[in-house]
């Protein structure tokens, strides 16, 4: 009953001296954990050849065999699991992640952050004991009950917990603030894929089997440590708060609000959709590039780029869309979130035309450099919207509002993959060259991006008719605030 | 004697403050160390792009 009761917004609220820069690493831990999500793809083969390698004699031939030589060796059992059935597990983890933003966003607002970023770290590592079981029985629906279903639950409570308490903190530069936690979730990943590897070497040396048993097994125990780390870490301001010598500005951007609005009325305004069409498009065309990038950099260039080093440069991307939540999100501060999203939506179409010009030119760097520019502004949509929320619908609700508008979020997730293997299967259909396959799909992705310009480009302040009627929010509106606490900028 | 007060007060908010640095560091030194380990790792894997 005590843990419950620390988990309490009211027992997380910072004492006088709390040094808010604490908050960000606190942050940081829950997405660098929940980030593994999207190296999960490291397991799919493994998890194929569970019941073929457990049939082996554990001779010292075999033995001898790393993991990763012996699962390339040996075909899949008849009573295997098959691919599309392994990557069941993500996608059903990526829906539930959009799932449970949305519906528990409203709870979170009202427990605050430490009771859900407990919640997640829960889920997320109970996620992966099931899992283990799963593998261990070798019994699908426990692995897509574990990691897809709770797991999932725990991604979502997990992406949303921190955001709204660090745009608390840092009324002053939310963008940057909210873009280093979502940077966690694009880094999470190289965390994620090196270590599960290496651990499922130690696992098949110590036992016979591919591993991935005592992988997941050991990543919900790392994982739960990890993520208690920010659950011990993470406070809320006290109510009234602002930083020593914040000043707000005294001519604040038109759409910058100084009103609440709730999360019920947010849904019924035009804002918001036009924000979740924003976050659709750039997701889906990002997932267009990242899809895409293993097979296209090889078909574009055929004797420079080979499977290797195609693998090295999705890694590459990776880091793009790491540092692009920061970079971006933190230019937001500066030029404001509209503008932000104007250059995505114009610089966006212009490096997705100039890619099939580097596969006909045969330039590495221009490809390269383009999908590099593309994944960065990809991982900036994701960072900067928190902040354009907040500056249209106040702070109040604003973790409620971001889970909602995470429904776009695992929209693009079914829709981008199927919008590119449709097109790729239709070019494939009437003959185009392997080389020209990916031409039409980025020019519809280029598409894609100017609707999100028309859409950003009609975005206006909320009208007054749903604000909330309680008091207006005070980080963003010029009012002689005494600060309760003196806490250190 | 207030002086005394005085100056024993403004030696604990100096421990503190100091102490509170030193927790700062030490968090972000805890996210950063691995982050830094996974992106080396990338990075080491991708350098063959632009060879």
């Amino acid at each position: 009953m005590a843990l419950l009761s620390f988990l309490d917004r009211e027992r997380s609220i910072a004492k006088p001296g709390f040094n808010r820069w604490l908050v960000p690493p606190a942050a940081l831990a829950i997405h660098l954990s929940i980030g593994q999500a999207y190296a999960f793809s490291v397991f799919n083969k493994p998890l194929t050849k569970l019941m073929a390698v457990s049939q082996l004699a554990p001779t010292d031939t075999l033995r001898a065999l790393s993991q990763s030589k012996l699962v390339d060796a040996v075909a899949a059992a008849p009573t295997d699991w098959s691919i599309p059935e392994v990557t069941w597990v993500f996608s059903l983890a990526i829906v539930f992640l959009g799932l449970s933003a949305a519906v528990f966003g409203a709870w979170l607002d009202r427990v605050g952050p430490r009771k859900a970023m407990f919640a997640s770290a829960m889920c997320f590592s109970f996620g992966f004991f099931i899992g283990a079981v799963g593998v261990h029985l070798h019994q699908l629906w426990l692995l897509l009950l574990g990691y897809g279903v709770l797991g999932g639950i725990g991604l979502g409570l997990g992406y949303i917990s921190p955001v709204s308490t660090l745009i608390k903190w840092f009324p002053d530069k939310p963008g940057m603030a909210t873009g280093l936690a979502i940077m966690g979730f694009g880094g999470g990943a190289m965390i994620a894929a090196p270590l599960s590897v290496k651990l499922m070497g130690y696992f098949h040396a110590l036992h016979h089997g591919v591993g991935t048993t005592g992988t997941f097994a050991a990543l919900g125990v790392i994982y739960l440590i990890y993520m208690m780390f920010g659950v011990f870490t993470v406070r809320v301001p006290a109510p009234g708060w602002n930083p020593i010598g914040y000043v707000p500005s005294e001519h604040p951007s038109k759409l910058v609000s100084s009103y609440n609005v709730s999360v019920n009325d947010a849904w019924k305004t035009p804002q918001f959709w036009l924000l979740w069409i924003m976050l659709l498009v750039n997701v889906t065309a990002g997932i267009g590039i990242l899809s895409q990038a293993s097979p296209m950099s090889q078909d574009f260039f055929p004797v420079r780029i080979t499977a290797v080093i195609a693998g090295g440069f999705v890694g590459l991307l990776s880091i793009a869309n790491m540092s692009g939540r920061f970079l971006w999100s933190t230019f937001s501060d500066y030029i404001g979130r509209k503008a932000t999203y104007l250059v995505f939506f114009t610089l966006g179409p212009l490096m997705y035309v100039l890619i099939p010009l580097s596969g006909r030119i045969r330039s590495v760097s221009l490809f390269v450099f383009c999908c590099f520019v593309i994944l960065t502004m990809y991982g900036g949509g994701f960072a900067t919207i928190p902040a354009y929320l907040r500056d249209l619908f106040g702070t109040r609700q604003v973790g409620a509002i971001h889970g909602r508008i995470l429904t776009a979020w695992s929209t693009a997730g079914v829709l981008g993959p199927a919008l590119v293997s449709y097109i790729g299967k239709y070019q494939t259909d009437h003959g185009v060259p392997k080389a020209h396959q990916y031409d039409l799909t980025l020019y519809i992705m280029a598409g894609l991006l100017l609707i999100g310009l028309i859409c950003d480009l009609m975005v206006r302040p909320v009208n007054e008719k749903y604000h909330s009627p309680e008091i207006p929010d005070t980080s963003t509106m010029r009012v002689f605030t005494p600060a309760p606490e003196r806490t250190r900028g | 004697m207030a002086d005394d007060v005085r100056l024993q007060s403004a030696s604990a908010s100096s421990r503190a403050e100091n102490s509170s640095k030193l927790l700062v560091v030490l968090a972000w030194t805890f996210v950063l160390v691995p982050l830094a380990w996974g992106v080396t790792q990338t990075l080491v894997k991708s350098v063959a792009i632009f060879r």
